[in-house]
C-alpha cells in the first residue's frame, strides 16, 4: 500500500476526518501537503510532515518512510511491465497473505491476477498491496 | 567638413560647462569627446549639435585633441597666417547654409553612415534611384537623418530577453552559447537588435522544421485514472449472476451476488438474501466462488 493509500485509510480508521482538521492538528495553516500525499501517484511528502503524521495516528514513522518509496507510480510501473512480460508475480498483502500469478489487467483501484495453480481470477485492491515483487526464475 | 567639437565650442565662445549645462551632456563626457578619448556617442551628438548651433555633421566624431601650445592671451597679436578666427566663422556660418548642392561635410557624413550601416556609396545611389552629387542640401539633410536613425536603430544592444530566448531556442537545438555565438559571429551580448531578431528567426525556423522531422512520441497508456477494467470485471459477474466472494482486511469473508458498484463500494446479496454494502477501502481482494468458472 502506497503512503498515500495508507494515509487515506488511517484517516478512515480515525473516523474520516477532513484533511483540514488534520493540518490544523498539527500545525499547518493549509491541508495542502497532505492532499498532495494522498492524492499524487509519485513519491511526496518530507520526512518532518511524515514525523507530525506518525504522532497524529499513532504509527511508527519508519512505516510512512517505507510506504513512500513504494507508491502507486511504482506499483504501476511493476505491474505494466509483469503484465507486458508475462513475468509471474509474487503480491504481498497488507494483512500477511501473498498472492503469486500473472498480471492480467490493472488500472486505476485494482489488479487482475491470474493465480497460479488453478488459474483463477483474483482482483486485488491496489490499496492491499504491500510489497511485490517478481516470482519468475525462483 | 567636419570640425573638431573643441573647435566649434570655442568659436562660439561657450565653456565645457556652458556647453555641458546647455547640451545635457556631461562635462566628463565633452572633455573626453574633445581630447579625442571617445567617439561622440549617437545619443550626444544631436544634443552637443543643438547646442552650439551646427548639424551634426559639422562635428567630427573623434575629436583631434585640443594642442596645448595654443595662444592663451587676445592681447597678443596672432600670427598673420591664422587670421582673427571670429571674422572668420562669421563669414563662414554665412557660407555654411547656402541653398544648392550637398556639402562636403555632408558627403563625409554620409560616407561614414553608410560604412556604419555597411553600405557602398553605389548601393545607397542605387537605392535611391540618383548620385549623391545631384542632391541639394536639403534633400541630403533628409536622407542623413534616416540614415542617422538606421545606425541608431542597428546599435541598439540586444535585449536580455532576445539573449535568454536564443539559449533558449539553442538548448533545444542542441546548441551551447559558444555554438550560438559562432553562428551569430561574434557575442551574444554584442548583438543589435536587428542582429538578434535575425538570428532568433533562423534558430525558430531550424526547430521547426527539426520538429516537424522528428516524428511524435506517444506516451505510454498507464491507465491509473481509469477504472473501466475492474467496472468491466464486475459488469459482467452482475450480468452472470455470479457469486463472488470478498476477503476483509480483517480476515472477514463475504459472499454474494452484486447488486450495484460504484468506484467506492459494492453491494452485494448474500445467500440469505441480506444485502451488504462493503466499502473498497475495506476489501483486501475477491474472486468468484469455487467452481463457478468464468474468467
Amino acid at each position: 500500500m502506497s503512503l498515500g493509500d495508507y494515509l487515506r485509510y488511517l484517516r478512515a480508521l480515525h473516523g474520516g476526518m477532513d484533511t483540514w482538521t488534520i493540518a490544523r492538528a498539527i500545525g499547518l495553516e493549509h491541508p495542502y501537503p497532505i492532499n498532495e500525499i494522498e492524492q499524487r501517484y509519485r513519491a511526496v511528502g518530507d520526512d518532518d510532515l511524515l514525523a507530525k503524521l506518525a504522532t497524529y495516528y499513532d504509527v511508527p514513522v519508519e512505516d510512512l518512510r517505507w510506504r513512500r518509496e513504494r507508491s502507486r507510480k511504482a506499483f504501476t510501473i511493476f505491474a505494466d511491465e509483469a503484465m507486458r512480460t508475462g513475468q509471474t508475480v509474487r503480491l504481498h498483502l497488507r494483512m500477511g497473505d501473498t498472492l503469486e500469478g500473472r498480471i492480467t489487467w490493472w488500472d486505476l483501484g485494482a489488479v487482475g491476477l491470474q493465480r497460479t495453480g488453478d488459474g483463477e481470477i483474483i482482483v486485488v485492491q491496489r490499496h492491499a498491496v504491500d510489497e511485490w515483487e517478481s516470482a519468475t526464475g525462483n | 567638413m567636419p570640425e573638431d567639437l573643441w573647435k566649434i565650442r570655442q568659436r562660439k565662445k561657450m565653456s565645457v560647462a556652458d556647453l555641458s549645462a546647455k547640451s545635457g551632456v556631461p562635462a566628463l563626457s565633452i572633455q573626453e569627446y574633445e581630447l579625442g578619448q571617445v567617439a561622440i556617442r549617437a545619443a550626444d551628438l544631436p544634443k552637443l549639435a543643438k547646442a552650439l548651433y551646427v548639424e551634426e555633421w559639422d562635428i567630427k566624431l573623434l575629436s583631434e585633441p585640443i594642442p596645448t601650445s595654443r595662444p592663451r592671451r587676445p592681447s597678443r597679436p596672432r600670427p598673420s597666417a591664422s587670421p582673427p578666427r571670429a571674422r572668420k566663422e562669421k563669414g563662414s556660418k554665412k557660407e555654411r547654409r547656402p541653398p544648392g548642392p550637398i556639402t562636403e561635410g555632408q558627403k563625409v557624413y554620409l560616407d561614414r553612415l553608410l560604412t556604419k550601416l555597411d553600405l557602398s556609396r553605389e548601393a545607397f545611389e542605387a537605392k535611391l534611384g540618383r548620385s549623391v552629387e545631384s542632391l541639394t542640401q536639403e534633400e541630403a539633410r533628409e536622407q542623413l537623418k534616416l540614415l542617422q536613425e538606421q545606425v541608431r536603430e542597428r546599435n541598439q544592444r540586444a535585449r536580455e530577453t532576445q539573449i535568454a530566448h536564443i539559449l533558449e531556442l539553442g538548448k533545444k537545438l542542441e546548441m551551447d552559447r559558444p555554438a550560438l555565438e559562432a553562428e551569430a559571429g561574434k557575442p551574444l551580448t554584442e548583438l543589435s537588435r536587428r542582429e538578434a531578431s535575425r538570428l532568433l528567426r533562423d534558430l525558430q525556423e531550424r526547430l521547426t522544421a527539426k520538429q516537424a522531422a522528428t516524428p511524435k512520441r506517444k506516451r505510454a497508456h498507464l491507465p491509473e485514472a481509469v477504472d473501466e477494467f475492474e467496472f468491466n470485471y464486475l459488469a459482467r459477474q452482475q450480468e452472470e449472476g455470479a457469486t463472488l466472494v470478498f476477503t476483509l482486511f480483517d480476515g472477514s469473508v463475504f459472499s454474494g451476488q452484486i447488486v450495484g458498484f460504484s468506484p467506492y463500494s459494492i453491494t452485494i446479496r448474500e445467500p440469505g438474501g441480506d444485502e451488504v454494502t462493503l466499502q473498497k477501502l475495506a476489501i483486501a481482494y475477491y474472486r468468484r466462488a469455487t467452481g463457478q468458472g468464468g474468467e
